[in-house]
């Protein structure tokens, strides 16, 4: 097995079969490579800060809390393009039913009125 | 009374499932006691998996204020689909990944390690190779090794899709197989 192909390998996976382990029994430079590349897996697996929270974490952090109107205000903001989006369709509504109340005439009073007006063609109204 | 018992879980799914429901839905309403109760049942595990990536205690506990001070700002967008302690992992995954993103690599690191030479020494040695990898590089290839997650469990985690997750841990591992060919 090729150098290339064993270390494309260990990349991919920390588990070694047996043509792996029988290419780095013989190559010294892959050995080193998967000597190195284990180190840093233990590494990171090991990387820790191990820090815990000190008695009086929650109490202090309590004290950072925005206050309430903070939260408001955040949540007003979140809120206000669908309240502008709300406003400016109740306007148009509003002003669509000012604009046609002054145009439309009552179907009924408009059939009423013929009724009314017109003349018959025999000479006289009803 | 059998009836009663049975349908209980049906009618307060969140409240039964998730012991933190009443304490987040009394935060949601402002209620600072609530919440300052639920930093002490979850700060043990912030400070845990913040000191995953980083190693001075301070920015340890910087990061975990931030998740703390970022999961109360928006305490209004969870939804309690899923428990609390998941949400609050997320916000802290996230913080921990800006935060990260934000401290240049040697800054960050150690003085014992950046201002002594010891190749003989294997752990500095890889302290130092994973110090040279890029923040985005770092985050993930902790969460892969050091808390031993699948893919699956980071994209869920973390709210990055799986195969996105994929490509990134691959490509992670591929400049981390660069940097330990280049050598120290």
């Amino acid at each position: 097995m090729k150098c290339r192909r064993v270390r494309d390998r260990l990349t991919r996976s920390p588990l070694r079969d047996g043509a792996v382990r029988g290419h780095l029994e013989e190559c010294s430079a892959c050995s080193d490579f998967a000597r190195r590349l284990a180190d840093v897996e233990i590494a990171l697996g090991g990387h820790h800060a191990q820090v815990a929270p000190s008695p009086d974490f929650a109490a202090r952090l309590r004290t950072h809390l925005p206050e309430e109107s903070d939260l408001l205000g955040w949540a007003a903001w979140r809120l206000l393009p669908a309240t502008v989006c709300v406003l400016l369709l109740l306007s148009w509504l509003n002003l669509r039913s000012l604009g046609t109340d002054a145009e439309t005439v009552d179907p009924t009073e408009a059939v009423l009125t013929w009724v009314v007006d017109t003349e018959l063609p025999f000479g006289e109204n009803r | 009374m059998q009836s009663l018992t049975l349908s209980m879980p049906e009618l307060a799914p969140a409240a039964t499932q998730d012991p933190d429901a009443l304490l987040v839905r009394a935060a949601q309403g402002g209620d600072r006691d609530a919440f300052g109760e639920l930093v002490t049942r979850h700060q043990q595990r912030v400070f845990r998996l913040s000191g995953r990536f980083f190693r001075q205690p301070q920015d340890v506990e910087e990061a975990a204020q931030e998740t703390f001070l970022t999961a109360w700002r928006k305490l209004g967008t969870y939804r309690a689909s899923a428990p609390f302690e998941h949400w609050l992992t997320r916000v802290c995954l996230n913080t921990c990944y800006m935060r990260l993103r934000r401290v240049r690599p040697e800054e960050e690191l150690p003085a014992e390690i950046r201002a002594v030479p010891s190749r003989d020494d294997a752990r500095l040695d890889a302290e130092r190779l994973l110090d040279r990898l890029p923040a985005r590089d770092r985050y993930l290839l902790l969460l892969l090794h050091g808390e031993g997650w699948t893919t699956a469990e980071i994209a869920e985690r973390t709210g990055w899709s799986q195969s996105n997750v994929k490509v990134r841990a691959f490509r992670a591992r591929r400049k981390l197989r660069r940097l330990v060919e280049a050598g120290p």
